[in-house]
């Protein structure tokens, strides 16, 4: 299917530029809301920054993109995967903590998920 | 006298010699007799033994002839069911000949028997009359005798007749037993020779009955073969048939099939040129596109051109000074359209840093209090209850220009404040009317533990408020956050009126008409 309404140029950069940075904004915002119940919530409804999230999101659809080239994972991608994985395992620890010893298990678990599947993917891109 | 007695007695002597010698001699002639047919016994045996053995081979070659015969389309073996049925016809006239000779054996014994016992009956005969003659002269030589010797030879007649008496018994005794002899000679062989007889016989009826079967075999195989000449006939014109049939049937699929693939190619053929035909319409619309894409570019390139073109005109029209002021607008220009993008790109990224340092500012730096009203008996409310459990507060009501709902049976009801992070404490306040019995109150609690477990402020009772019956009143209690139990950011609430549990003043139900929740929460201080 061929888009007719196409984003092109710097407002198409600049629309990229911004969905990006709301998304990770919203992200952040909803992981302390999470971690931290009503610390967001109590002062800033989230939901209008989803709204915004998802606008930005269609345009971006709509918009241009650079090719991105597929380059080889280096060391540092391997070490952010690690730290995602750690973060992972802290946060729902946090939050499973009233389930005693069983939250361990969850925990590490689930942190090992996170570093295998980012691993996959990671991988996955690179056969590409 | 004694001489003659002597002579008799000699003569009786020599008599007696002789039957003896002719009984030793019949014996003689029956022990030759009983040889002779131990003999043919032992030839027929053999004989036997040998047509039995023929049987079985010829038992055997029937059965394989029935099991050739079984199988009816090999009509090689038809010569040798021949040649065996010839066999068989050699073996009746074989087997009929041996009854012949049985036959004439059979008659040989019966003469044999008969000249044994004619003999016999002869040689006594002849005995007899000798003895009777014998008898007849000493009876004339003891009439002779008599008259001139009465009284003395009578001792010696009498002991004669005893002798004579003694003699006559001995020979009878002697007859019985050549004829128990001859009797028991006789009846064995009979006997023997009946059975074989009777086993030849029964044989021959097998043969012949196997023969008879054999014909019938024989005739049915040739009935069969008829048949099966016929059927194979019927079977190649069939054949003919069939060929001719399959030939038009294999023509037929073969037509279908080639029907068919051409369908097939058809349909692939229309399908191919309908994706090529869409291939091409978008193949047509991208370059459609790409024309006007490009005309846009051509244009807006002209536009630029032309704009490029009176620049360079002005610049080359204008003096030295001009030329400098329009170069540098046009660089000042450039420089703001990038800044611009600079800028814009600069407050995209802080969005998120904002967004994330106002709620840090918020949790841990700002002073605030957080107001958090509950209209009772508004459309918020209307669609889920603020207060619970819902069967404790009646349906909304409506008294002029308030909405309220009344708390009812138990008198027990509860509400969830949020509470901010460093929140320090909270004002409930809330707007009722005075619908209370005597001696009764109401209070508000803050739940302060895991259990349930609540800390009871009392809001209202007769002290509090006189002279204030069907009044609407406000009322407010404080609680400090330090000792409440706060879950996932939020503070349970309760309402209780403890006279609505009792049945007597039950029917006191108290309306609310608001909560107001004030949450005061310090700033950072140094």
């Amino acid at each position: 299917m061929v888009l007719k309404f196409e984003i092109k140029g710097k407002p198409a950069e600049i629309i990229n530029y911004l969905f990006q940075s709301l998304l990770v904004a919203y992200l952040i915002l909803l992981l302390i809301e999470q971690i931290w119940a009503g610390s967001v919530s109590v002062y800033f409804n989230l939901n209008y920054l989803l709204i915004l999230v998802i606008l930005t999101g269609i345009l971006d659809v709509f918009s241009e993109h650079k090719s991105i080239k597929n380059e080889k994972p280096t060391k540092k991608d391997y070490l952010f995967i690690i730290l995602l994985g750690i973060a992972g395992f802290v946060i729902i620890k946090f939050k499973t903590e009233q389930l005693g010893w069983l939250s361990w298990l969850i925990s590490i678990i689930a942190g090992i998920l996170i570093i295998l599947l980012s691993v996959l993917v990671l991988q996955g891109e690179e056969n590409e | 006298m004694v001489e003659s007695f002597n002579e008799i007695e000699k003569k009786l002597a020599k008599s007696f010699k002789a039957i003896r010698e002719d009984i030793s001699g019949i014996k003689e002639s029956i022990d030759k007799i009983n040889e002779n047919f131990e003999e043919t016994a032992e030839e027929t045996g053999k004989e036997q033994k040998k047509i039995k053995e023929e049987q079985e081979d010829i038992k055997q070659e029937i059965k394989q002839l029935q099991e050739k015969a079984e199988k009816k389309h090999e009509r090689e073996e038809i010569p040798e069911i021949e040649k065996l049925a010839k066999n068989i016809t050699d073996l009746t006239e074989y087997i009929s000949e041996l009854k012949q000779e049985t036959n004439y054996l059979k008659k040989q014994i019966f003469l044999f028997d008969k000249k044994s016992d004619e003999k016999s009956q002869v040689k006594n005969l002849i005995e007899f009359s000798e003895l009777k003659q014998d008898i007849s002269e000493l009876k004339d030589i003891i009439e002779n005798i008599k008259i001139p010797v009465q009284i003395d030879y009578s001792k010696d007649i009498s002991e004669l007749k005893e002798n004579f008496e003694q003699v006559d018994s001995k020979f009878s005794e002697l007859r019985k037993e050549i004829q128990k002899q001859i009797k028991n000679i006789k009846f064995p062989i009979q006997k023997d020779y009946s059975s074989d007889i009777n086993e030849l016989a029964k044989e021959i009826g097998e043969i012949k009955g196997s023969l008879i079967s054999r014909k019938y075999l024989k005739r049915e195989t040739g009935k069969i073969d008829e048949k099966f000449s016929e059927k194979i006939s019927l079977l190649e014109k069939k054949q003919e048939q069939l060929e001719i049939a399959t030939e038009k049937m294999a023509r037929q699929p073969l037509v279908l099939s080639l029907k068919q693939e051409i369908k097939q190619l058809k349909e692939q053929a229309e399908q191919e040129a309908e994706k090529q035909n869409e291939e091409f319409s978008e193949i047509k619309a991208e370059n459609k596109k790409l024309r006007e894409e490009i005309e846009q570019q051509n244009s807006d390139l002209r536009n630029e051109i032309s704009v490029l073109k009176g620049r360079l005109t002005r610049l080359y029209t204008s003096a030295p000074e001009e030329r400098k002021k329009i170069i540098e607008d046009e660089r000042v220009k450039e420089k703001t359209k990038e800044n611009a993008y600079k800028i814009i790109k600069f407050l995209i990224i802080l969005i998120p840093i904002v967004l994330i340092s106002f709620v840090i500012y918020s949790n841990f730096l700002a002073s605030k209090d957080f107001n958090y009203f509950y209209d009772i008996g508004s459309q918020a409310d209307a669609k889920t209850s603020y207060l619970t459990p819902i069967a404790r507060i009646s349906d909304i009501n409506k008294e002029v220009d308030i909405n309220y709902r009344n708390i009812t049976n138990n008198g027990l009801v509860y509400f969830d404040v949020p509470i901010p992070r460093g929140s320090n404490n909270i004002t409930a306040e809330i707007m009722f009317k005075d619908n209370f019995p005597k001696k009764s109150k109401m209070l508000i609690g803050a739940r302060n533990d895991t259990n349930w477990s609540y800390v009871p402020k009392e809001v209202y009772n007769e002290t509090l408020f006189k002279n204030s019956t069907d009044k609407w009143l406000t009322t407010s209690t404080s609680f400090d956050l330090k000792d409440l139990y706060i879950k996932d950011g939020k503070l349970n609430v309760y309402i209780s009126i403890p006279h609505l549990s009792r049945n007597a003043t039950q029917n006191y139900t108290i309306p609310i008409d608001w909560i107001n929740i004030t949450v005061h929460k310090d700033g950072f201080k140094i």
